[in-house]
């Protein structure tokens, strides 16, 4: 690693000079880390000292990965650059027919002084699944992790040395073509950047949802379990309508049954004595295509697998079944799962349905269950990224 | 959705009632002065507008043949700029040479598609005078989008008073044909610097124009459809009503899998019973005997949320309407009704309408049978029709656009600039 360092270290020397040297390193199949030109951003960012007060997203690092696409030449040879805005013609495809993809993942700061990224490998397949869906061109899994490696090591002193902070990493692509008909675009951009990340959520009194069948997230035949920016826009304003209603966010019900899907951008997970008197850990299932296979909802599944506490199904379920197991003091535990949350607990749900005539508070006892097991799951993935516990399969460490 | 969007209502309607009192006091001022009071939360102004005239060098060639103009392939020399935040509400207006904007990696139009926008068109008529065609309907659908979008509201016509000024300069690039027009995209983004998924806290409006040719120069051009219920375009308690980018993302990877099987375009389905939708990014015409044996021109209803509230649908239901020669009815039509009709020979045309091309005849439909899962060739005669629905509306429509200056053949749809 040291050695293709100081390749690309002479590499961005020159490249300062002569900036057309780079296309002669064209690639078809997917942009290359040994192509990697560097230019070192000398200004540096400035941070509050207290982690309480970093926010989400906010506060970003000082360079960034740009890759442009061109169906003739294929990929371009990738940029790590200075932070910086970037020039987009104004009849480029993203700002008009959202032709946009992104991932969220995470950088952890170990008690052992190393640098884990939780499972990117994931992010990397869903990314180029979504791609794929999004018509935008595909790329090596691997020449991407290399890359943002690269990145997080440029500006590891960035990286929260803490276990309440992380560096958020924003990978995303977009259609950069500057003609207006709606299609494939001609032109793309692969883009990645970094964000000193403090917690998502206060936690301390649980994240309150409001359900109303009105607002609907996704639907069979449409993109739902694709990480495209389409699905985000139109949540933006029911996130509002639920800040109205005094909840943090909307958890999304599908179709005349009402199947339980997601919450804001989350997974959920319900923890209660199923129909059939079993103790259960339930979630909905990734195959109706209606929600986000969320890498954190993956690692929840499979943690609780291996300890085998109770039953653990990837099964759909509705809101009057979970309306009637709350007042059936059934429901122990409800919680969300995503990168930027981890797990959190819920607390409240408001349940609205107008066209049943229903409008009810279903408050739910996640922070006072005996078996917490959202606390627990939430110090397990936890651990993992911070490096208390080794699970190497689950961890890429960036070499320093 | 109706019922959410009620509950901001309030928002969009203007404050009338103390306006009027003090209207009836202050005679001598203008109207349109006391119209309305100076807030910059509520929207820009025209007399904010701040106009970067471009150096001769900036000045672009215009097309020789603009005939031949693809869509969105060539951009006048202008472009319109405003920006907003939450706290000073918006800014001046500008109009400058068309350039790049600079938007910040983390800005949410790039990863939550916190963007929108409207088509519309300027014609020069036979006169040689530029008019837009019923631009406060486009203000209109763009300011309800706006608020689905939670992006910032503003008032239509200083936005029409801005987009008047920018034709004026450039009104050489209005092609001088009565086939050719002068696209207009207003776009509103969300530019807010930080990734939470939440409301924007900064926004900018733009607009770029650009010449289009013909769409049919060699004459109507029936297309082929692939109607596949498997794909979807919107749905309940979605917002296929508002021309939000989101919508046209999922799009693409259809119409691709379209032109796999040699079709144009999508017919958007929805639901159980296959209903029809929309068609492309047009809205759907078809025009038939019906089951009770009356003449019918029917296209399908918006009050399910699933349909974009076209201009060009509009116009062609009032025209419709005006004529009285059929009935004209707006209700919930699917393929199975489609498919009997046809066996029957009691569907005569099928055309989409839209600002692009005012309307598109439908040839073929290739139909994936969801029950077989085999695909079914539907023929529609639309070329063949003798009653000439279609061409009627497109000729009067196109009459109206271009042609027909100083008779006032439909009232306040053309605006003069």
């Amino acid at each position: 690693m040291r050695k293709i360092s100081s390749v690309l270290l002479k590499r961005s020397i020159t490249s300062s000079f002569s900036h057309f040297s780079t296309t002669s390193s064209c690639t078809r199949s997917s942009f290359q880390y040994a192509n990697l030109v560097v230019e070192k951003n000398t200004k540096k960012q400035r941070l509050p000292s207290d982690p309480s007060k970093l926010g989400f997203g906010r506060y970003f690092s000082n360079h960034m990965i740009d890759i442009d696409w061109d169906v003739k030449e294929g990929w371009f040879a990738p940029k790590i650059k200075p932070f910086q805005n970037f020039a987009i013609h104004p009849a480029s495809k993203v700002l008009h027919y959202a032709q946009q993809i992104f991932e969220g993942l995470k950088a952890y700061y170990g008690v052992d002084g190393k640098i884990r990224v939780f499972r990117p490998e994931l992010n990397m397949e869903r990314m180029r699944r979504s791609a794929r869906r999004s018509t935008l061109p595909d790329f090596n899994t691997r020449e991407a992790l290399l890359l943002i490696d690269e990145l997080i090591r440029i500006d590891a002193d960035l990286v929260p040395k803490t276990d309440q902070a992380s560096l958020y990493i924003r990978p995303m692509m977009f259609a950069t073509d500057q003609h207006l008909g709606i299609g494939e675009s001609a032109q793309a951009k692969w883009a990645c950047f970094t964000a000193i990340t403090g917690s998502y959520f206060n936690y301390d009194r649980g994240i309150r949802l409001l359900a109303d069948p009105e607002m609907v997230r996704s639907w069979k035949g449409g993109v739902g379990q694709y990480k495209m920016g389409c699905n985000y826009a139109p949540t933006i304003f029911v996130g509002k309508m639920a800040a109205m209603h005094d909840c943090d966010q909307a958890m999304w019900l599908s179709g005349e049954d009402r199947l339980v899907t997601e919450a804001g951008a989350m997974n959920l997970f319900m923890l209660w004595t199923n129909e059939d008197n079993e103790l259960e850990l339930i979630t909905p299932p990734t195959d109706s295509g209606l929600l986000l296979p969320g890498i954190t909802r993956q690692s929840v599944v499979e943690l609780a697998k291996e300890w085998n506490l109770m039953k653990v199904s990837e099964t759909n379920f509705t809101m009057s079944q979970l309306a009637r197991a709350v007042q059936e003091k059934r429901v122990h535990e409800f919680f969300v799962s995503g990168t930027a949350a981890n797990v959190g607990p819920v607390s409240e749900i408001l349940h609205c349905d107008k066209e049943k005539g229903i409008m009810e508070k279903l408050l739910i006892p996640t922070m006072s269950s005996k078996m917490q097991l959202y606390k627990r799951l939430h110090t397990a993935l936890s651990d993992i990224h911070y490096g208390r516990i080794e699970k190497p399969e689950w961890q890429r460490i960036v070499e320093l | 959705m109706p019922a959410i969007l009620s509950r901001v209502a309030p928002r969009i309607n203007y404050v009338g009632s103390r306006l009027m009192a003090s209207a009836a006091r202050l005679e001598t001022v203008p109207r349109e002065e006391i119209h309305k009071e100076y807030d910059r939360k509520k929207t820009f102004y025209h007399k904010d507008l701040e106009i970067q005239l471009a150096s001769p060098s900036q000045l672009k060639t215009k097309p020789l043949d603009p005939t031949k103009l693809k869509f969105g392939h060539t951009y006048a020399d202008y472009m319109m700029t405003c920006d907003w935040d939450a706290e000073t509400g918006w800014h001046h207006p500008k109009i400058e040479p068309i350039a790049e904007l600079k938007i910040h990696p983390g800005a949410k139009v790039l990863h939550y598609a916190s963007e929108l926008f409207e088509g519309m068109k300027a014609y020069r008529g036979v006169d040689n005078k530029i008019r837009m065609f019923r631009p406060e309907m486009n203000m209109a659908r763009m300011k309800r989008t706006a608020i689905r979008a939670a992006l910032p509201d503003f008032d239509s016509e200083e936005m029409i008073s801005v987009l008047t000024e920018m034709l004026r300069l450039d009104q050489e690039w209005v092609p001088n044909s009565d086939v050719c027009s002068l696209y207009m995209r207003p776009t509103l983004i969300g530019t807010d610097p930080t990734l939470g998924v939440a409301v924007s806290t900064e926004a900018k409006m733009f607009v770029i124009t650009g010449p289009v040719g013909a769409y049919y120069s060699t004459g109507f051009q029936p297309v082929s459809l692939l109607a596949d219920s498997r794909f979807i375009r919107a749905f309940p308690g979605g917002v296929g009503a508002y021309k939000m980018g989101c919508n046209y993302a999922p799009t693409i990877w259809v119409g691709k899998e379209a032109a796999s099987k040699n079709c144009q375009q999508v017919l958007w389905l929805y639901g159980e019973n296959e209903d029809l939708t929309e068609v492309g990014t047009m809205n759907i015409f078809l025009f038939w005997k019906n089951e009770e044996g009356e003449m019918e021109l029917i296209t399908p209803p918006l009050h399910r949320g699933l349909i974009l509230p076209g201009v060009t649908r509009d116009s062609v239901l009032q025209l419709g309407r005006e004529w009285g020669e059929y009935k004209v009815t707006e209700r919930t039509l699917n393929m199975e009704e489609v498919k009997k009709a046809l066996s029957e020979k009691r569907l005569y045309e099928m055309f989409g309408a839209g600002t692009a091309c005012v309307v598109s005849p439908v040839g073929k439909i290739l139909y994936h049978n969801k029950v077989t899962d085999e695909y079914e060739e539907l023929q529609i005669p639309t070329m063949a029709s003798k009653y000439g629905v279609m061409q009627k509306f497109y000729n009067t429509i196109n009459d109206i656009q271009v042609r027909e200056y100083g008779r006032i053949i439909k009232d306040g749809w053309m605006r003069d600039i």
